[in-house]
């Protein structure tokens, strides 16, 4: 019954550099992520990883080809449209954090279910502080601007952030690629606690060592995919069972949050009651997938 | 709701993350704005003050000269004496001289008639018409320390070696006739025969002041001199008024022209302040645009930082600007010229409020151009950007 979360169907974006010169970044690349799904995207630079993440993210468009994102076909969405659904449905996590320098971590988090309109105020910052716990973001550095935040606290904002409207994935470009040995394993070990807890997570790298925590790896080269076989091992969780049990707690609390904003926005008919069983179900999915 | 509460205050950190740059842009306006504003009050003073006087002088009262602009006989007098509904005709003599070496305009009316061209302060008027007597205003008798009683040297071109006056009466200064007749000179009082001999004017008047016996007649009266004198200009209150308004008019185009050039050089102050803001900030549009920020939203930030700049531009220069309308009024007039101006300072919340409400409509217009190039921003090359 469930659509895959993401869907690319014979994909090919072409640049035109100046009049003659085209340069073909991808070529009929065909992609299927399931919800759920952990997969990363590996390859040398130039070999069009970050355009497909750029069309993953409906932030460009592809030359050809169709994409769909939950089962809808994003491809002839207008510009506005497309703001309105990058905002419910994708979250981003970029190799620079790209947090915004006039906010506070938490209001970096806070902002994109602000931008939503689906959250009141208080709501927002609850949730907000949540995410933050469930990354593992220090509490005593909430209302720090980012240029006081070090560069893995910086990424966890990051990651609170893509998670705050509840995304159908996390698109994440080189999460690793600007923070050292220490930090990149806790980004890698909250990525990875996060898919457990039923999270889609897209990332892009040429981190070997943080593809091979991902359930499928994607090869790029010259513009075309190719899939590698599923791997058999899983990576040891890098974490307690106390610690893990704590983790879960979170984001059981968080699920109850959007579950209790759901139910909110539902009887202020504010969506419709097709959404409200499917934002649901989806709750229940999560929740169970945290519970084991 | 919330949200926009909540990009305003993204707009008003950005500002207050670069204080410099925000002091600078907000000073530009706020230079423009006090410009305008402080010229705004001080022709409004001059208007008030030009009203007042003209009302004052002429109340129901008509003034006539030739159409020529030539002196009028002496002998019109006594014909406009003779029309139904004039009370009196006033012959009137005026001319520029010297008052020991100080430029001056010389007044002459029949003694009877003086105190109602100028208020006197201290002493009398003068006491017979072949009387050497003569008026000065007030503030000219304290700076050429002339006291009543004091002998000054009237000169003429016509009787360049001068003859002595007694003055006898200080006036108040900016008396009745000074805005419409004279404009803002030192005006000196004698009587009619002593200005027929100092300004050469035997048997003539510049002008004649007509007094009516019934306010209500006055275009009767108007019209009788008209259609029994063609050759006559007859200037009512409302004609003189008009003149001055037209002279005040082209005063106010002039100040305002000066006006706007800075308040156009506060708008492109303004327009780079926004322009750079956002150039500076290419890479977090593209964010803003990726975690859902739509464009509309990234128009209103920026729109909303130059408005914020155009607000605390605007109410700074507008009380920066009262503030130099005072001075200007009180303090720089009445020292620049060698007569005094002295204009009425009034304080009512319209120059305030036209100040603000320029001051944001051009930051906002500013703004805009550079703002909307914003909101167009891809997301992929913003993010691009380094």
């Amino acid at each position: 019954m469930s659509s895959p979360a993401l869907e690319c169907i014979n994909v090919s974006k072409t640049y035109f550099l100046g009049k003659d010169i085209e340069v073909k970044a991808l070529r009929n690349v065909s992609l299927r992520v399931e919800r759920g799904d952990f997969i990363s995207i590996i390859g040398p630079s130039g070999s069009g990883k970050s355009t497909l993440l750029h069309i993953a993210g409906t932030l460009d468009r592809p030359t050809s080809g169709r994409v769909l994102i939950d089962g809808v076909d994003v491809t002839e969405l207008s510009e506005s449209e497309l703001t309105a659904f990058r905002k419910n449905k994708i979250g981003f996590v970029f190799q620079f954090f790209n947090l915004i320098t006039n906010l506070s971590a938490i209001e970096n988090v806070m902002l994109p279910m602000l931008l939503s309109r689906r959250y009141m105020l208080k709501e927002a910052r609850l949730k907000a502080l949540h995410l933050l716990r469930l990354v593992g973001f220090p509490e005593d550095r909430l209302r720090n601007p980012p240029n006081r935040l070090s560069g893995g606290q910086q990424q966890k904002v990051a990651i609170a952030r893509a998670l705050a409207n509840n995304p159908t994935y996390i698109l994440a470009d080189e999460p690793t690629g600007n923070l050292d040995v220490s930090s990149s394993a806790e980004i890698i070990a909250t990525l990875k606690l996060l898919n457990n807890f039923g999270n889609t997570i897209i990332i892009v790298t040429h981190n070997v060592e943080l593809a091979r925590i991902t359930n499928k790896i994607f090869f790029m080269r010259d513009g075309q995919i190719y899939e590698e076989a599923p791997r058999s091992f899983l990576e040891r969780m890098p974490m307690d069972e106390a610690a893990l049990e704590s983790k879960r707690r979170i984001q059981l609390d968080i699920l109850r949050l959007e579950r209790e904003n759901i139910e909110r926005l539902f009887k202020s008919r504010m969506i419709s009651s097709e959404s409200y069983e499917r934002a649901l179900k989806n709750l229940e999915d999560k929740e169970l997938r945290v519970k084991h | 709701m919330i949200t926009l509460l909540y990009l305003a205050r993204y707009a008003l950190r950005d500002l207050w993350g670069k204080k410099v740059r925000t002091g600078l842009t907000i000073l530009g306006i706020a230079i423009g704005i006090a410009s305008l504003v402080s010229l705004f009050i001080v022709s409004l003073g001059l208007r008030t003050r030009v009203g007042e006087s003209i009302n004052t002088l002429l109340g129901s009262s008509v003034i006539v000269r030739m159409r020529n602009s030539e002196p009028i006989s002496i002998y019109v007098v006594h014909l406009l004496n003779n029309i139904p509904g004039v009370k009196r005709a006033v012959p009137v003599i005026v001319g520029s001289g010297l008052v020991e070496s100080n430029n001056a305009f010389i007044l002459a009316v029949p003694i009877d008639e003086i105190q109602s061209f100028q208020t006197i302060l201290n002493g009398s008027s003068i006491s017979s018409p072949n009387a050497l007597e003569c008026l000065m205003p007030k503030d000219s008798a304290v700076r050429m320390g002339i006291s009543i009683g004091s002998t000054v040297r009237l000169v003429t071109p016509y009787v360049q070696e001068g003859v002595s006056f007694k003055v006898v009466g200080l006036s108040e200064v900016g008396g009745l006739l000074q805005a419409a007749l004279t404009g803002p000179a030192s005006v000196v009082a004698v009587s009619l025969e002593q200005g027929e001999k100092l300004l050469n004017k035997r048997g003539v008047a510049d002008m004649i002041l007509i007094r009516v016996n019934d306010p209500s007649n006055v275009s009767l009266v108007v019209n009788a001199i008209r259609i029994t004198y063609p050759s006559l200009a007859v200037s009512t209150e409302e004609d003189v008024l008009n003149q001055a308004q037209s002279i005040l008019n082209t005063i106010d185009a002039v100040i305002f022209t000066i006006s706007a050039i800075s308040i156009v050089v506060a708008g492109v102050g303004t327009m780079n302040s926004v322009t750079m803001s956002i150039r500076e900030k290419i890479r977090e549009i593209g964010v803003l645009k990726s975690i859902g920020t739509s464009p509309a939203q990234i128009l209103y930030i920026f729109l909303m930082e130059g408005l914020i700049l155009g607000l605390l531009g605007g109410f700074t220069g507008s009380v920066l600007g009262i503030g130099l309308g005072y001075v200007v009024i009180k303090q720089v007039l009445p020292r620049m010229f060698r007569f005094e101006i002295n204009l009425p300072f009034i304080l009512s919340p319209e120059p305030f409020v036209n100040g603000l409400i320029i001051a944001i409509a051009a930051s906002f217009l500013s703004s805009l151009l550079p703002s909307l190039n914003a909101s167009r921003i891809r997301p992929v090359e913003a993010l691009r950007y380094e």
